[in-house]
């Protein structure tokens, strides 16, 4: 019955290889870069070939191991966008997590192409009563390096650390240093390169100025 | 093992991996990744029922069950010591239903559990510690209302924990309050760092390990990230101290740990002995001794 998998339009690629360690294996590494703020870790896991064309590894691996029935998610590419087929029927049959057009209203963002900026003032920041009622950001980028980029200072940085995502405009550090300025409201950022991962937690302070 | 599944399925005498299933484990990463984010606030999550009472460290047997794998190494202790029957069948708990290795070396391990002590060997960077904690909210004793003890959160108004605080001084001519001492993480929230005596308060500060605490009848995590100020909170004229003693540990002579007070008889004996077994024996085995004072 192979043949149906490889021809059916719109069959789903498989996910975890061993959904239940992979999920813990992903997790930890996710937990170590969010209690390290710009500290680049490696994609834990290895994931079984073929994957949605619009979504690198690490993307796929984040997705499997947060999302579910009880996060609403808005992400940048869904229908009509042409490349965005294979990747909502991946995330309705393994995550299950229901799909928001308005990010107001979404508890995770998927940024697949953080180029165009979205509307990322949009996002549920929390309360000050319920902080925790915001939005994390998992932002795709081509890449992750601790050299020249922006200075990282905040709980989980012994002195200060830099972090470089090539590529990504301007205005998105614009936001992400306002949004450290509201804490403990804002929302949180992880970074997935194709091998790789960062996260920028609210907590951290960015210094816009270059670090060698 | 069942053919075609990975072991991480069929370990556990039937459990599911480290006894939680996968949607609860979910649930609970994603509030842990908040608790990091947000130092300090206490982040709501859907406590389960675990096959212990309430009490017995439901809040963060939740949290390792989150978080463990099968490359872990596991040490709980109770009051600081690993031979507890709460730290063994917590130890056992684990070893059967995620397959980790246990012990109770605080520099082999990778994960500590923990119930009112931090281990006295610093902790170092790549390590995690998990408390159990029975009221997270260190201001329920002066605010029982949830809503208000939130709002006064949210305004960062914490001047009643003073009062407090002052009125030991007033009372007493000192700061009475001896453990679950109050800190204030990252210069923003109140934080209780559970029922720890106060002699391990400066062990919070800057610690390069990362704090997860978990209160499961409360149905609350929080977090402190590594490297993160942590202040117990006192006053210019007053300030914090922990405290100190005239002995030292009838079994290795340390005189600078936290101690236990054992009663040995009915005529006054008593032994004081280090409440941290793992210290305790590694210092006996470099040769520690606590020659005559031992009764």
């Amino acid at each position: 019955m192979s043949w149906l998998a490889e021809t059916a339009p719109g069959a789903v690629v498989a996910g975890f290889a061993d959904p239940v360690a992979d999920s813990q294996r992903l997790f930890r590494a996710l937990l170590t870069a969010m209690a390290h703020p710009g500290r680049i870790e490696p994609l834990p896991v290895h994931l079984p070939e073929p994957q949605p064309s619009a979504l690198w590894p690490t993307t796929v691996a984040l997705a499997l191991a947060l999302l579910d029935a009880d996060t609403p998610l808005w992400c940048d590419r869904r229908a009509p966008f042409s490349d965005s087929g294979d990747l909502d029927a991946f995330l309705a049959f393994h995550c299950g997590c229901p799909r928001v057009d308005q990010p107001e209203d979404a508890q995770f963002g998927l940024i697949l192409v953080p180029q165009d900026v979205p509307p990322l003032a949009r996002f549920p920041i929390g309360t000050s009563e319920y902080p925790d009622r915001s939005a994390t950001l998992l932002v795709q980028v081509s890449a992750l390096e601790n050299s020249a980029g922006v200075w990282l200072r905040g709980p989980g940085v012994e002195t200060e650390a830099c972090l470089l995502v090539p590529g990504l405009p301007g205005a998105w550090w614009t936001f992400l240093s306002t949004n450290a300025a509201a804490f403990p409201l804002g929302v949180d950022v992880v970074f997935a390169a194709s091998d790789r991962l960062a996260a920028l937690p609210r907590s951290v302070s960015i210094a816009l100025d270059g670090c060698g | 093992m069942i053919d075609g599944l990975p072991a991480s399925r069929t370990v556990g005498h039937g459990y599911t991996y480290a006894y939680l299933d996968e949607q609860t484990k979910r649930m609970i990463r994603r509030a842990v990744l908040k608790a990091v984010a947000v130092p300090g606030y206490q982040v709501p999550f859907a406590s389960r029922e675990m096959p212990m009472p309430y009490g017995w460290g439901t809040g963060g047997i939740q949290l390792t069950a989150s978080l463990i794998g099968p490359s872990d190494v596991l040490k709980v202790i109770d009051q600081g010591a690993d031979d507890t029957t709460n730290a063994v069948s917590i130890r056992q708990f684990f070893a059967r239903t995620a397959h980790v290795q246990t012990t109770t070396r605080t520099a082999e391990s990778t994960l500590i559990q923990t119930r009112h002590r931090i281990p006295e060997q610093p902790l170092r960077a790549g390590q995690i510690i998990v408390y159990q904690v029975p009221i997270p909210e260190p201001l329920r004793w002066l605010e029982p209302r949830e809503t208000e003890s939130r709002r006064l959160h949210a305004l960062q108004d914490y001047g009643g924990m003073y009062v407090k605080l002052y009125e030991d001084i007033a009372r007493y001519g000192r700061i009475a309050t001896a453990y679950d001492y109050p800190v204030l993480v990252n210069g923003r929230y109140l934080m209780s760092p559970s029922p720890i005596p106060k002699f391990d308060n400066p062990k919070l500060d800057r610690m390069p390990a990362l704090q997860l605490f978990g209160a499961g009848r409360e149905k609350r995590i929080y977090a402190v990230p590594p490297h993160t100020r942590v202040e117990s909170l006192a006053f210019d004229d007053h300030p914090f101290q922990v405290q100190k003693w005239d002995q030292t540990c009838v079994l290795c002579g340390a005189g600078d740990s936290y101690l236990d007070e054992v009663i040995t008889d009915d005529a006054g004996g008593r032994w004081f002995v280090c409440s941290d077994t793992d210290h305790c024996t590694r210092r006996r085995d470099g040769g520690a001794d606590g020659g005559d004072r031992r009764p």
